[in-house]
């Protein structure tokens, strides 16, 4: 991780996120922080997370917290209606800044409010029987 | 004093709810879940009593784990658990995950930022409705399938389900035996 702010923000997180578990996970938060250094794209990062509750497996690691600090100066500025145009960006990071450890003060990266109980619904096409 | 769920396997509607609080909080508090072959679909031996009812079992083994969550912001979601396996129309049951759907939306779990028992309840009753589990494949309802195989894939959970198979093949092998 060569950004200091985020450096010192993974180093404030107790206990320290995980690496990944295993070889695989370890790989995959590997490239997330690479992608994280590249420039994250929060339109990708919302089909990502689609599907997804987490980035790598199914508990938070290094990636969650390293790619929240990375697309946090985007996420802080968003309107309303751009957030809720990214729902699973949205889930994602008001759930990792929500995690047990999170560092509450003498960070950069405050958390962000997000005004989830007057979220609009989702748009739907009608179902038919099959 | 040990606390004990017994399910019968051969159960219908499986009590998943229950069956899933009792894995997961198997983390937290000393519990047993043994499979039986009984008339009774569950049973809670809990300091003491014995607890018949699943909603009562989903109660009193949250109190314990310490995972019943905020009560006012689950009470309509466990009572959405409750109606989802009663519902026979169509477009209410496509309403109701409608509704689940865009709750999840911008929520990683039912309440709060962790697993409570409102997540294991709403996740039992569609586990246990065949038709709840179609119309998630029509794929109209990528938050809840991304939730509900979230749930579905935690470790405990898998656990349990695995051995509630097991046990259901033992019963079918040990009733070939008998006949």
């Amino acid at each position: 991780i060569s950004d200091p702010a985020v450096k010192s923000f993974i180093e404030s997180i107790t206990p320290s996120p995980s690496p990944g578990e295993t070889e695989k996970e370890k790989a995959e938060v590997t490239a997330w922080i690479d992608r994280a250094t590249n420039g994250i794209q929060l339109s990708e990062l919302n089909a990502d997370l689609k599907t997804r509750t987490y980035l790598v497996s199914n508990y938070p690691s290094l990636a969650d917290f390293v790619v929240y600090a990375a697309v946090h100066p985007t996420v802080t500025k968003l309107t309303p209606a751009e957030y809720y145009a990214l729902p699973s960006v949205t889930r994602w990071f008001d759930h990792i800044q929500h995690q047990p450890g999170f560092p509450t003060s003498s960070s950069s990266l405050s958390p962000v409010t997000f005004d989830i109980e007057n979220a609009p619904k989702g748009e739907r096409k009608t179902e038919v029987k099959v | 004093m040990a606390t004990t769920l017994s399910i019968s396997s051969a159960a219908s509607p499986f009590p998943y709810a229950a069956l899933a609080t009792a894995a997961y909080s198997s983390n937290k508090i000393d519990i047993s879940i043994e499979f039986d072959v009984s008339e009774q679909p569950q049973i809670l031996h809990v300091d003491g009593k014995e607890i018949i009812a699943e909603s009562d079992i989903l109660e009193a083994l949250a109190r314990k784990s310490n995972i019943l969550g905020d009560s006012t912001k689950s009470a309509a979601l466990l009572a959405l658990a409750k109606t989802l396996p009663t519902i026979t129309s169509f477009p209410d049951l496509v309403a109701g995950l409608d509704t689940l759907d865009d709750h999840l939306a911008y929520r990683t779990f039912l309440v709060g930022h962790t697993l409570t028992v409102a997540d294991f309840a709403v996740w039992g009753s569609i586990k246990s409705s065949t038709k709840s589990a179609g119309v998630l494949k029509n794929g109209n309802h990528p938050h809840v399938q991304r939730w509900f195989s979230f749930v579905d894939g935690l470790a405990p959970i898998q656990e349990a389900v695995t051995r509630l198979i097991e046990a259901r093949s033992t019963k079918a092998r040990n009733n070939k035996v008998a006949s």
